[in-house]
């Protein structure tokens, strides 16, 4: 017999058997009555002896089954007729599931994202990246993205390179860049890297070819360039005739030579360009000396470790070529290096690159994990709710199960049918909480801002991991909510049921309700507490005072020297900016900075200040050079000495102000003392005068309390070289009388009728910066008190499910005690008991854990603090009042029952 | 299939029974309720074939082709299904046998050291 009539002829061999059996059985009962018996006896023995046919059939068929697979079958069809039945049911269940999992399922995008995902290259776990830990750091360092200890110079890369524990080591860098083709002018991001950057990671170009070593070469003759297959598509118009053309970087003439796929790669963010290492003169200059100068700080290492090598063997080699590094560089770089002891202590490690360069983890890492946590907790609070929908169901088909269980369905078959169709619901529900996922991530990303790095995780495709999760969340938790009433719906008393009342199955499950019910409060207790220290250290943020005017304030960046302009032209476009502005209508004052406000870059170098001896342990102030007027127009005080004035804005002239936590540091707070005194940067003797002090202002950071010494100097003079001259990007400040976006047009029509080849970011309110800082937080704050209502609806529907189902289920006795004499009242008061004890039980076990849960909150992360008590306070009002909601209606339904009807309808 | 007997039930080796239907059926073509006569009889009642294991063990000889099944009436005029062995059969049955037969002799040995004879 083939599969093909095995299968269509299924019903053929099924009636055969049973025909057989039946024979048989007569020929039995037969034989019973030979021996004497009764035809009825005969009958019953001979039933007894065959067994239980339809078990006996079950096996006998089996053997033509897929043996499990078909039954599954079956259940299946057979649970999805039933869902079909009870559309209410069905409905509530796959809507819960479906939000559960939709958010399970968002989050998780982003979890994989900034924790899990790997980079999409050939044998990725073989990329490392290299790390230094050291007790003294000098030089210069440029950062872009990721930890700083994961920044080295080039010397440094090149002492490491040739080894035996990697089979190649390449560096990269980011950096700004202008771009102009014949069409366009525009600003992309660029990769510097090594000629064989893309051999280590082992990509092929899409088009044309890729860099090698002999590209790495400033005197090459023609510099050449890679451009990423993103960029080329969405920029370029996927126009392959600009291969081989040249374009410029910077104004700086380079030859496109290839295309390439760098999607999600190193640090994930979109590079346009990819160019050698060895040209960054060509294209940026002005960095110091980034080539040869071995405290020139400022590339990633990534290496392909050698086969067979594992992270340990290649550390301990790495480590010995890193450390006479830094004996030979102490040589050669004697009078730079402070401290020369704090110099040697450094180790270096070999950390796992596969995931590239974490431009999230250390942010975000943290936040996303409670997220996702929170998120797993929900979806508990989901698995409880159906579980009390199943068991409620499972008890009013007590009769069919009885049915099932006594025509011969073994305890196995019942146990499996129950459990399939809770898979059946899970599976409906993750491919609903699917889409419903991707739809908030969707939204999700439209709201946060371009500019804020979240933008890149939530940005993140769809791929068969996310798929992969959502449906491997509908099976785990359909199993998880199933199990138990699977478990009650093998637990039939035969006799019990079929004779009248279900009774014990009715017992074990008003336990399991009564638990899972406790087990929700206590959850949802622990989800508010947390969303409770999110919203607080939000509101906490809000209302930090920054130190300077926020209101009225309008801020855009220019950098002239990105161009290649001679520093002079530069200096002189910045001037017209800075008159053109001021005659703009409603406009008081523009100011500008080297560095923006609150913008996360700081940068700094030692200092030597008079009467202060140095020690290892002295901070490095952070630097900003800033234009004259500037504290003034920003509205921070002085607290004694001037501010810089046009006089200071000349190269060479010596002045520095410094703030409140300079003096506190190097002067013991006496303002005085530090008027008189002086700073000197880098190994210079201190020599420049203090001529001001200002207090402590966030400069460049909101959430974090500001507490590094800064130093602010007359903008002309570059902080990080000293004594070098140099034209620098400039951040303006524009303050208005009136709503400070209105001058966003105006302002930038003006900078293009300066130069209409400037680059402009679009110009922001400073509360808007603000407001796109906070945005992350305002996120996290935002998911996990939408978590933590959810879970509170959740927990009451979870409630008042159970409350509804006993009231219906003691009817009886309700209507009994009601003739008796009970009135309303008591009849409520008897409901309201069976919540007091559950609500009771579950409030004590939740604030346990809630306080469990704000301990390992702000234990983990000290940017978070504790909430006032009274914030809890209210957080467990709020959740009584959804439980007194809940309990109300079912408490009026008994309240309302007619004692006639309820004794009637048995 | 077990052993009768008050105490001593026990249940025989996989593919015991089908060994015993299969040599049954090599005498003389049967149908279900025959069968289980026959082996009963031929172990002088010390072997009682359960309807239980004796349906789902000639579905597994059905579609392994060792046997085929044919309706025809039976000695006391019913319609009954009978089963008849296949070539195929026939050459199973031998390899069991003789597969059992050094078992048994194992056994045996293992069992009676000093008596073992053949």
């Amino acid at each position: 017999m083939n599969w093909f009539r095995r299968i269509f002829h299924r019903e053929d061999i099924a009636q055969e058997l049973a025909e057989e059996m039946r024979v048989h059985l007569e020929e039995k009962i037969e034989a019973f009555e030979r021996e004497g018996m009764s035809r009825d006896e005969a009958g019953q023995a001979a039933r007894r002896a065959f067994g239980n046919t339809t078990v006996i059939a079950e096996r006998s068929r089996e053997t033509w089954q897929w043996p499990r697979i078909e039954n599954i079958w079956t259940d299946a069809k057979y649970a999805l007729r039933q869902l079909r039945n009870a559309p209410a049911f069905a409905a509530t269940a796959i809507l819960t599931l479906a939000l559960g999992i939709g958010v399970n399922t968002s989050i998780f995008t982003v979890f994989q994202q900034v924790l899990l995902k790997t980079m999409p290259v050939h044998r990725a776990e073989e990329l490392v990246l290299l790390e230094e830990h050291s007790r003294f750091e000098t030089g210069t360092l440029n950062a872009y993205a990721g930890s700083q200890k994961q920044y080295f110079s080039y010397p440094a890369y090149e002492a490491m390179r040739s080894n035996r524990v990697t089979s190649d080591m390449a560096v990269s860098a980011l950096s700004p860049v202008v771009l102009t083709t014949h069409k366009l002018t525009e600003r992309a991001d660029m990769q510097f890297v090594s000629g064989n950057y893309f051999d280590v990671l082992a990509l092929q170009p899409l088009l044309g070819r890729l860099l090698t070593p002999a590209d790495n070469r400033l005197h090459a003759g023609n510099p050449v360039a890679v451009v990423s297959e993103a960029y080329w598509r969405a920029h370029l118009g996927a126009d392959a005739s600009l291969l081989n053309q040249t374009i410029l970087l910077n104004n700086a003439p380079v030859t496109l030579i290839g295309i390439v796929c760098h999607q999600g790669l190193m640090d994930g963010r979109p590079v346009a360009f990819f160019v050698p290492v060895a040209i960054r003169q060509l294209i940026s200059p002005g960095h110091g000396d980034p080539m040869s100068d071995p405290l020139n700080v400022w590339l990633n290492i990534v290496a392909r470790l050698a086969p067979g090598v594992t992270r340990t063997q290649a550390e301990s080699q790495l480590n010995t070529l890193w450390w006479n590094w830094r004996r030979d560089t102490l040589s050669i770089e004697k009078d730079e290096i402070g401290d020369r002891t704090g110099w040697l202590q450094t180790h270096l490690s070999v950390v796992k690159g596969s995931r590239g360069i974490s431009i999230f983890e250390e942010d975000f890492g943290q936040p996303v994990a409670v997220l996702q946590t929170m998120a797993v907790i929900v979806l508990l609070i989901v698995c409880g709710n159906i579980a009390n929908l199943l068991l409620a169901r499972a008890i009013r088909r007590h009769s069919e199960l009885a049915m099932r269980a006594a025509l011969g369905a073994s305890r196995q078959r019942i146990f499996q049918q129950v459990i399939i169709e809770g898979l059946i619901l899970g599976l409906i529900g993750a491919a609903c909480g699917l889409p419903l996922g991707l739809l908030t991530l969707r939204l999700l990303l439209q709201a946060t801002p371009e500019t804020d790095v979240l933008h890149l995780a939530l940005a993140s495709h769809i791929d068969w991991r996310i798929v992969a999760f959502s449906i491997a969340a509908g099976i785990l938790t359909s199993v998880l909510f199933s199990i138990g009433p699977a478990v009650l719906s093998t637990r039939i008393d035969l006799q019990q049921s079929l004779h009248g009342r279900s009774g014990a199955a009715t017992a074990g499950s008003s336990n399991l309700r009564s638990v899972l019910v406790v087990a929700q409060i206590a959850l949802s207790l622990g989800l508010m507490a947390s969303a409770t220290i999110f919203a607080c250290n939000l509101y906490r943020l809000r209302n930090i005072k920054p130190g300077f005017a926020t209101s009225h304030v309008l801020t855009f960046f220019v950098d002239a020297m990105e161009q290649g302009r001679s520093a002079a032209v530069a200096k002189q476009e910045y001037e017209d900016i800075v008159a053109g502005v001021k005659r703009l209508p409603g406009v008081t004052s523009v100011v500008y900075a080297q560095r923006g406000l609150i913008s996360g870059n700081e940068g700094g170098s030692n200092v030597s200040v008079t009467g202060h001896v140095n020690i290892p342990q002295d901070p490095f102030p952070d630097a900003n050079a800033i234009g004259p007027g500037f504290f003034s127009a920003m509205e921070v005080p002085l607290l004694a000495g001037r501010e810089f004035t046009e006089a200071d804005a000349v190269p060479d002239h010596k002045a520095v102000i410094v703030d409140e936590a300079f003096v506190r540091y190097f002067f013991g707070g006496d303002i005085q003392r530090a008027l008189r005194g002086s700073v000197g940067f880098g190994s210079h003797k201190p020599d420049i005068p203090i001529v001001g002090v200002i207090p402590t202002i966030h400069a460049t950071n909101l959430a974090k309390d500001p507490w590094t010494p800064f130093v602010y100097i007359p903008w002309t003079v570059s902080p990080d070289l000293g004594t070098h001259t140099r034209e620098l990007p400039l951040n303006f400040y524009v303050r208005t009388t009136g709503d400070p976006k209105e001058l966003t047009n105006s302002v930038r029509a003006l900078i293009h009728s300066i130069d209409s080849s400037l680059p402009i970011d679009e110009p922001e309110t400073m509360q808007e910066h603000i407001g796109d800082l906070l945005f992350s937080q305002k996120l996290i704050t935002m998911l996990s008190a939408a978590m933590g209502s959810l879970a509170l609806l959740l927990a009451a529907i979870g409630l008042y499910g159970v409350l509804a189902f006993s009231v219906t289920q003691r009817t009886r006795e309700i209507g009994i005690r009601m003739a008796l004499g009970a009135d309303r009242r008591s009849v409520s008061a008897l409901v309201c008991r069976q919540v007091a004890t559950l609500v009771a039980a579950g409030s004590v076990i939740g604030s346990l854990i809630a306080w469990a849960a704000v301990r390992t909150l702000i234990s983990r992360d000290k940017d978070l603090a504790n909430a006032p008590w009274w914030l809890f306070c209210i957080t467990g009002a709020v959740m009584l009042l959804a439980i007194a909601v809940a309990t109300m209606l079912p408490a009026r339904r008994a309240a309302w029952i007619d004692p006639m009807k309820a004794l009637r309808a048995e | 299939m077990a052993l009768t007997g008050k105490n001593t039930a026990r249940d025989l080796f996989p593919g015991a029974l089908e060994m015993m239907i299969l040599e049954s059926l090599r005498r003389q073509p049967a149908h279900g309720y025959a069968l289980v006569q026959h082996i009963q009889q031929r172990s002088n009642n010390l072997l009682q074939v359960e309807e239980g294991s004796l349906y789902p063990a000639l579905q597994r000889l059905l579609k392994d082709k060792l046997v085929k099944a044919e309706w025809g009436i039976s000695a006391t005029n019913r319609r009954v299904r009978t089963y008849t062995i296949t070539a195929a059969g026939l050459r199973h049955l031998e390899k069991e046998i003789s597969s059992f037969e050094r078992m048994f002799e194992g056994i045996s040995l293992v069992l009676n050291p000093g008596r073992a004879t053949s």
